[in-house]
């Protein structure tokens, strides 16, 4: 009896109507908590960090641009004239709380950046490098000379020479986290190439460049887009560091890294310069993951645990 | 056995000369006339010139590429720019603090992470796996200057236990040199020990799923000698992998402990260097902190002969 269930299940498998992506994605979530945890936080950051400017307009968040010297480095609470900071001051009377909520939109703009060009850096690399074993020695040999050079070092170094702005923190993260990504990715290419239905596709007569872009590209895609919230987590820790150090986005820019950076001498006298904004930067990598652990999870389940 | 050997210290070579090309590039790619810094503010046009000159940057790219390598292969790796300091003795002053830090906080996490994911797999699912995935996760995100900031204020400051930062040389005394590198180890060590601890969870669960494991617990084996000799060995090359991957994450990391904990080595000579544009002595540190990452790795590849007796027989 069963026998025949299965083989009427074989059989109408193509007729089987396909699950939206959208139950698909929210039993998915309901699923792992942890995932659905993280979701909501990035999304929750997400959307104040792109109401911030609409927030300081109304009046509801100090301008975090303003620098008011009377106030300076004062605890959480309110000041003498009654004005509310939640998170106390800096060192140059800016906001602590205002620059937290407009930071996170440098961190989120940083990290998603870096993580999408990385990541599609990262994938064009390794699928020639996998597809191609002509090229293969030379390009994985420079991505291990890239990958010799500890990471926020080689950022450290692009930086002294680029400059502090946005772009090129964006630009020297991507370099070091691209040869990661490629190696990922080629690593699977290898094991697509030598497939079956990659060879029934060259069989039937299909170019190189379909093979790559119809039956290789579109398998990469899972292991890429787990790696890419992983990315997105690290740059925005990356970031924060690069500040940190004065080697980052300018000085005046409000970000996490920039206000750490500034309070790093007063911490021991005023530790919630330090330590308020550096919650925010862990309770956001956290999230993301969280959410990228999840992610892994459910598009390969062989890989559930792995790092 | 050793054609494998041979072949990863081949591989090790090409590695390097990439390193050297691209810190090599950098220097060329900055902005800023190394000579014109060199010769002083006040220096008029000829002075720039015959510092130049001096200086070798006159030559043709790949005659100056030829010097570089050369150089750096006898270890002279020139003066830096700003002090005029043999910058082999500069690296040289600071090396010791680095490596330090970069190998306790090592071993503070391999000490502590391996038998925390064999652990945590032997238990899974149990209270002590989650608590230890539940910290794994938190050393992925947590930014290393927070940290190290929340233990010096909790204790250093609030309960004395521990110096909040400085170092004191080896040769100066061995139990106040360890004692300044508790604290920073373990904000380190931290961090790295989430990599490791999740490697040896996952790839223990897979090996105690495998059959031998079943039949050494069948035959009577106790759990210990089932755990070490039979499960353990087999998941030790990814772990070991990993271990070396996570060599650069600490020695990233330690340019920011060193930061934070006011350590006088390789990471804060490289801050400084950013600071006053001495190109010089970040191309070789630079190089230097790659050739120590590329030798880690050889020497890991080296020891998966001896712990994976399949690699002493296919090769």
């Amino acid at each position: 009896m069963s026998t025949k269930n299965e083989a009427q299940d074989i059989q109408f498998q193509g007729l089987r109507p396909k699950i939206p992506w959208y139950i698909s994605t929210s039993n998915a979530l309901l699923r792992n908590p942890n995932m659905l945890i993280g979701v909501i936080f990035v999304s929750v950051v997400a959307i104040v960090a792109l109401l911030a400017p609409l927030l300081i307009w109304v009046g509801i968040l100090e301008d975090p641009f303003i620098y008011d010297p009377l106030n300076r480095l004062l605890p959480p609470g309110r000041s003498e004239e009654g004005k509310l900071y939640l998170f106390g001051t800096g060192p140059l009377g800016r906001d602590i709380f205002s620059i937290v909520v407009y930071g996170s939109r440098v961190s989120l703009f940083v990290g998603l950046s870096v993580a999408i060009i990385a990541a599609g850096v990262g994938s064009f690399i390794g699928i020639i490098a996998g597809y191609y074993s002509k090229v293969d020695d030379i390009i994985m040999r420079f991505m291990d000379g890239i990958m010799a050079i500890p990471g926020i070092l080689l950022a450290i170094v692009l930086m002294a020479i680029l400059g502090p702005r946005v772009e090129n923190v964006i630009f020297a993260l991507t370099v070091v986290d691209s040869p990661r990504t490629a190696r990922i990715v080629r690593s699977v290419v290898l094991t697509i190439r030598e497939s079956q239905y990659v060879d029934a596709a060259r069989a039937f007569g299909a170019t190189n460049s379909r093979i790559l872009l119809r039956h290789i590209a579109p398998n990469t895609f899972a292991p890429v887009i787990v790696q890419a919230t992983f990315l997105f987590a690290s740059a925005i820790l990356a970031e924060a560091s690069l500040s940190f150090l004065g080697a980052g986005v300018p000085p005046d820019i409000p970000t996490w890294g920039n206000i750490i950076g500034e309070g790093r001498i007063y911490f021991l006298s005023n530790s919630n310069i330090v330590i308020l904004p550096s919650i925010g930067l862990f309770l956001l990598a956290l999230a993301i993951n969280m959410f990228g652990d999840g992610l892994r999870d459910s598009l390969d389940p062989k890989l559930r645990g792995k790092t | 056995m050793q054609r494998y050997i041979l072949k990863r210290l081949l591989a090790a070579f090409p590695t390097m000369a990439i390193v050297g090309v691209i810190v090599f590039s950098i220097i060329h790619l900055a902005p800023g006339d190394p000579a014109a810094i060199m010769a002083g503010e006040d220096a008029d046009y000829e002075q720039v010139e015959a510092m130049r000159e001096s200086m070798g940057l006159l030559e043709p790219i790949p005659v100056q590429f030829w010097n570089f390598v050369s150089g750096v292969a006898v270890g002279d790796f020139g003066e830096s720019i700003f002090s005029g300091h043999k910058v082999s003795k500069l690296i040289m002053d600071r090396v010791e603090p680095t490596l330090s830090l970069a190998l306790i906080s090592l071993t503070i996490s391999i000490l502590v992470s391996i038998p925390a994911g064999v652990l945590a797999a032997w238990k899974m699912n149990s209270i002590f796996d989650r608590i230890v995935m539940i910290l794994a996760l938190t050393g992925y995100a947590v930014p290393y200057f927070a940290l190290g900031y929340v233990m010096i204020i909790l204790f250093a400051v609030k309960l004395p236990w521990f110096p909040p930062g400085g170092y004191v040389y080896m040769s100066e005394s061995f139990g106040q040199y360890i004692y300044h590198l508790l604290l920073p180890s373990f904000v380190l060590g931290f961090a790295g020990s989430a990599l490791i601890t999740r490697m040896t969870r996952a790839t223990m669960l897979e090996v105690l799923k495998e059959d031998y494991v079943r039949t050494a617990r069948a035959k009577g084996l106790g759990e210990t000698i089932v755990l070490l000799r039979h499960a353990f060995r087999n998941a030790a090359n990814p772990v070991i992998t990993v271990i070396g991957f996570s060599i650069a994450g600490f020695i990233s990391g330690v340019v920011i402990t060193e930061t934070v904990f006011a350590i006088p080595g390789m990471g804060r000579l490289i801050t400084e260097s950013i600071a006053q544009r001495d190109f010089q002595i970040i191309q070789s540190t630079i190089l230097i902190v790659a050739m120590i990452y590329v030798m880690v790795n050889l020497i890991i590849d080296i020891m998966y002969v001896f712990v994976d007796p399949r690699i002493r027989y296919d090769s």
